[in-house]
This record gives structure tokens, C-alpha cells and sequence, in this order.
């Protein structure tokens, strides 16, 4: 049996996409695959290691545990929206400069996870960024390099008020 | 479809029922909180779920609706087994009936990492008459193939004095854990699903203790 296709509106990163997609299509699917936009990883495709984690109507999901069909009249954000006019987002520049990564695996999982973090409080403790960043597995930095990365860019966003997502 | 996340900010179900959202936010992350929903929680029955531990402690009332209608189901005869529910395979979970509760509430757990499915985890609920116990309820989950109301426990706090809040707590824990047979796994021995119990019951039922001391 064939699935009947489904047309979805959705709104990725500002930009207005209408789109046919099978019921079952998943979201990070739907991303990579369908609209190009491959820097949203896949990882452990159940919902356990965060890095496909984008920001649907600005909350944290994983997209890899979540239906295209879902997402109909949402706007969502990936990573590659984070960057303005070839200008890094604040959490990129101190992701780069604090070293909060390494193979780069989870990254667009982390910094989509820090943005809805830094959204909800922007001035959070480094015990507050560590226990909300435990949604994401990554397994080269330890966590440490990427706790000091959050906290690093939440003080130059509040310094330019620039809001997180 | 109320999403756990949205219950986790909720003011009102905060002041309504406390014990529900305390447990929602021991349940995993916010990445799965954000998409996970109430209703799919008890519907999924996990026996180490929160949840279904929170709706048996609150006496909570089931609506499944199906194509003959809808009807209400007690939490006790919702959940029959290990990921099973009362619910027909054309029912659907529509609505969560929670009776408003006037004493202390405390949900707690025993997690081997943060946010994982927990190994044991008890919901109590402790309803105060001056310095005696008006009303207990208990639920456990992790100690059985599913949750499950720990009714013996609750009748020797119900009318017991508070004065020695820790005794009573010890003594109570000790009485729910009579009878339990755990299954071992990975995660914990049997033994060691029965100490976590009582160890988290006497800590689950003195926080509610003093909760419900401090609310008169």
C-alpha cells in the first residue's frame, strides 16, 4: 500500500516551505534529505542522544522521533539559521573559541539545546547550563568545554542584548 | 495531548496538583518533555514510570473514548500489566480526572543517571488532622509489573501520630515493602529494588509529612 502523501506548511529558519511528504516521513528526514539542510545530525534515531534536537515553535525536540506531518504550521530552528549574514552566533563563536567541541558530532544538538536555554533564562549558573545540557550525549569534551561555552556566550548576548532564538 | 512541559510550567497545576508536577519533572529531559505527553505516559504503562504512580496515589479517574462512547476508568483497574492498560484497541485516552488533594504530596526516586528511567520511585500523599494522619496515600513504581498502590502501608499511617515523624515514616516503609517480589534486571537486584523502596518511602512519606505541616 502506497501512503498518501501529506501537504505541510512549515517555516525553517524564516523561511516559508510547502511541501508534500509521506505520513511517516520523519523530521530530520524531512530536513536533511528533502530541504538540504544536513548540518541537523542523526545520531541514535530513538530520541536518546539529542543530536538531532531542533527547536519547534522555540521548544527543544528531537527531530528524529518526530513526524514532518507534525510539524504542519510550525516554524522550526536549525543550526543553520543560527549564523546571520555569514556572522557567527555568539554560542558558535565561544562553541569555536572555548573549544566546546571536538569530533562535532552533537554540536547542532547542543548549541539548539543552548539556545532554548539561554531563551528561557539568559543569565543561567554553570550548574543550571550542565544539568540542562545533560539532554544531549557527547562523548569527546566532557562537558566542561561546552558548559563554559554556554556561559561564555550568554554573557555576550546579554552584553548586546541579543536574544537566543 | 497536554504536553509534560506544559504541565511542568503550569501555575494552576502546581497549586491543583503538586504531585503531578513534581513527578513530570523527574521525567527525562526538556527535549523530551517538550513532545512527551500525560496522557502517553499512562497510556504507554511503563511499570518504572512516574505517572502511572501518580495517578494511582491521586485516585485518579481514566476517560477512554472509543466508537461506543467514552467511559471512566479507575487508575487501579487502568493499569493490568507491564505496558498494558485497560484501554480497548479502539479507545483512546482522552481525558485525566485527578482529585484535588489538601494535605502534603512528595514524588521521589531513585535514578542510577540523571533523568533516566528511575529504578524506584514512590508517590505519597499525607492528609493531616491536627497531629494525626487524616488520609495516606501511596503508590510505588519499579517494584512490580506495574505500579501499584502500597494500601497496607497507608492504613498504618492513617490515624498515627506525627510527633515522631521519621518512626512512623520507618515503620510504614517497612509494612509496604512485606510481600513485594521484584524482578531483578540490569539496573538493580531484587534485593536492592526492595531497599530502594523502603529507603524512598521513608523519605517520600516524611517529605509529605512535613509539607503537610507547613500548608496548615
Amino acid at each position: 500500500m502506497t501512503p498518501t502523501a501529506c501537504t505541510i506548511n512549515v517555516t525553517v529558519n524564516g523561511h516559508p516551505h510547502v511541501a508534500e511528504v509521506e505520513p511517516r516521513r520523519l523530521l530530520v528526514d524531512f530536513l536533511r534529505e528533502d530541504l538540504g539542510l544536513a548540518g541537523t545530525h542523526i545520531g541514535c534515531e530513538h530520541g536518546v542522544c539529542g543530536t538531532c534536537t531542533v527547536l519547534l515553535n522555540g521548544a527543544s525536540i528531537r527531530s528524529c522521533i518526530t513526524f514532518a506531518v507534525q510539524a504542519d504550521g510550525a516554524e522550526i530552528s536549525t543550526v543553520e539559521g543560527l549564523a546571520r549574514g555569514g556572522e557567527m552566533h555568539p554560542l558558535q563563536d565561544e562553541f569555536s573559541e572555548k573549544q566546546g567541541l571536538q569530533c562535532g558530532y552533537c554540536t547542532p544538538g547542543m548549541l539548539m539545546r543552548a539556545c532554548e536555554i539561554l531563551a528561557e533564562n539568559p543569565d543561567p549558573t554553570p550548574a543550571e547550563v550542565r544539568s540542562a545540557i545533560a539532554s544531549n550525549l557527547c562523548r569527546c569534551t566532557g562537558y566542561q568545554f561546552i558548559t563554559e561555552a554556554v556561559i561564555g556566550a550568554a554573557a555576550r548576548m546579554r552584553a548586546t542584548k541579543e536574544v537566543a532564538s | 495531548m497536554t504536553r509534560m512541559s506544559e504541565v511542568e510550567r503550569s501555575p494552576e497545576v502546581a497549586v491543583a496538583a503538586p504531585l503531578l508536577a513534581e513527578a513530570v519533572g523527574l521525567v527525562a529531559h526538556t527535549p523530551v518533555r517538550n513532545s512527551g505527553t500525560v496522557g502517553g505516559s499512562l497510556a504507554h504503562a511503563d511499570p518504572a514510570a512516574e505517572l502511572p504512580a501518580v495517578a494511582l496515589a491521586s485516585d485518579a479517574e481514566l476517560v477512554a473514548t472509543g466508537p461506543a462512547g467514552t467511559r471512566r476508568i479507575a487508575a487501579v483497574e487502568f493499569l493490568t500489566g507491564p505496558f498494558s492498560t485497560a484501554l480497548a484497541p479502539d479507545e483512546i485516552l482522552t481525558e485525566i480526572r485527578l482529585p484535588m488533594w489538601a494535605g502534603g504530596h512528595a514524588f521521589v526516586e531513585f535514578s542510577r543517571i540523571h533523568a533516566n528511567f528511575a529504578v524506584v520511585g514512590v508517590a505519597a500523599l499525607i492528609d493531616l488532622d491536627g497531629d494525626r494522619i487524616r488520609r495516606a496515600a501511596l503508590a510505588l513504581t519499579g517494584v512490580a509489573p506495574t505500579a501499584i498502590r502500597a494500601t497496607a502501608a497507608e492504613n498504618v499511617l492513617a490515624g498515627s501520630d506525627v510527633g515522631d515523624m521519621a518512626a512512623t515514616a520507618a515503620e510504614a516503609a517497612g509494612v509496604a515493602v512485606q510481600g513485594l517480589t521484584p524482578a531483578g534486571d540490569l539496573h538493580a537486584s531484587p534485593q536492592t529494588r526492595l531497599a530502594l523502596a523502603r529507603t524512598y518511602l521513608r523519605r517520600g512519606i516524611e517529605l509529605a509529612m512535613s509539607r503537610a505541616r507547613n500548608e496548615r
